[in-house]
């Protein structure tokens, strides 16, 4: 996590002027808001409006913040709380197809991967194929470092449920990155 | 890459989860699943050890995933939307120097005022004289923005060199009359920048640029009243 940082100063003194300020706030963050979108949604036209969404409401927001956490850490949960709206609402198609994948992430153990030549890019473009209950919990477990009881809090979702959840989506990425 | 289509063996269904345990384990050895036979299993199952090698290197891998730099346009539209949103929220949730510059302006002269006029001031026969703002800081309506601003900074300058001689010279009457000067002026300011960002938003609106220049000639002349009075306050020292 990035510390409180230089950003948070103007904020919580008042000082300085706003719109550089929320500019700075920005520079330092968007890049891995901008990652963490993208990740979550899968296409860069749907992670700029929500970059773009998430800083709107940071800016709305700015006079509620206060010290009690870091600033990195508020903005951050105030992005994968969008994120996560924003995958709701795509409604439940994805769930069916979750649910039909189950099958295919169970047989994974026998898939012959050689993980050898798995690059980054393999990765990201796997990541993007999974369905979004997947991903979700993948992208917060295994990239964005959660501990499972603070994904289970913010999906709603009981510990065993995300832990059940993020084995899944690492077969089903076993099985993806097989076929590349 | 090579693949395995064999169907799964139930034997090593069993081991799934815990396999899954080890590979987060990792991080913490104290979360070794009790299955104390997996270490067997593993010894003898090639396809198990493979399956643990290949979700440890997935895992590890997530976690180096390089930030993606956003469009360059994204903070362009976003500073657009971001100024035309304070500016929506507007009537109920405008910030107080939107609702009336000038009764602050008019508010903390009031205290400067409140501080620095003592009965005795009030009662000299020279007291201090009714400030004006200098008549190049009243601009007309075409006026550039850019022009208008560096006919203030001088006259701010001007008055607040003043106003460092004045302190200089008497400090303990004139002190007083800097700390809420600089209070003040520091609200004002504020506002201003907050205008100006408006402005560099929407140029032609006449709204912000007769709120713009309203301020800066509110700060003028409250530089001035100011200054006035701490030389009258120096001038009165016996």
């Amino acid at each position: 996590m990035i510390d409180v940082g230089a950003t948070a100063a103007p904020l919580l003194t008042g000082t300085g002027d706003p719109a550089t300020t929320f500019e700075t706030l920005y520079r330092t963050h968007a890049r891995r808001i901008y990652s963490l979108a993208y990740r979550f949604v899968g296409n860069s036209a749907d992670a700029e409006e929500l970059l773009q969404e998430i800083f709107l409401q940071a800016h709305r927001r700015l006079d509620s913040f206060r010290q009690e956490a870091a600033l990195s850490t508020w903005l951050h949960r105030l992005a994968v709380n969008r994120c996560l709206d924003h995958v709701r609402s795509r409604g439940a198609r994805q769930a069916a197809h979750t649910d039909s994948l189950d099958d295919q992430a169970v047989a994974a153990p026998r898939a012959r991967v050689s993980t050898d030549t798995i690059t980054r890019l393999d990765l990201e473009q796997a990541v993007a194929k999974l369905p979004d209950g997947y991903r979700t919990v993948f992208i917060l477990h295994d990239v964005e470092g959660y501990e499972h009881r603070e994904i289970a809090e913010l999906l709603g979702i009981a510990v065993g449920t995300s832990k059940s959840q993020v084995h899944k989506a690492r077969l089903k990425l076993r099985t993806l990155l097989r076929r590349t | 890459m090579t693949t395995n289509t064999q169907v799964p063996d139930p034997e090593c269904a069993r081991y799934a989860e815990a396999i899954d345990v080890l590979v987060d384990a990792s991080d913490d050895t104290a979360n070794r699943h009790p299955l104390t036979t997996l270490d067997d299993h593993l010894a003898g199952c090639e396809p198990c050890r493979r399956l643990l090698a290949d979700l440890r290197q997935i895992k590890s891998l997530a976690g180096t995933l390089e930030p993606l730099e956003p469009p360059t346009h994204v903070w362009h539209t976003l500073s657009r939307r971001a100024a035309a949103d304070t500016g929506a929220r507007g009537a109920s949730q405008r910030p107080w120097w939107q609702y009336s510059l000038g009764g602050a302006i008019a508010t903390a002269a009031a205290l400067l005022l409140a501080v620095v006029m003592t009965p005795e001031r009030w009662a000299s026969p020279t007291g201090p004289t009714t400030p004006t703002a200098p008549r190049d800081a009243t601009v007309s309506g075409g006026q550039d923005v850019t022009l208008e601003l560096g006919l203030v900074e001088r006259h701010s300058i001007e008055a607040l060199d003043d106003l460092a001689r004045l302190a200089a010279a008497d400090q303990a009457r004139v002190a007083p009359v800097t700390v809420v000067l600089t209070q003040h002026l520091a609200m004002i300011d504020g506002a201003i920048a907050d205008i100006r960002l408006a402005l560099a938003t929407e140029p032609d609106s006449t709204v912000a640029r007769s709120r713009l220049r309203a301020g800066l000639q509110h700060k003028v002349t409250l530089l001035q009243a100011t200054a006035a009075t701490a030389r009258h306050l120096s001038q009165g020292t016996p």
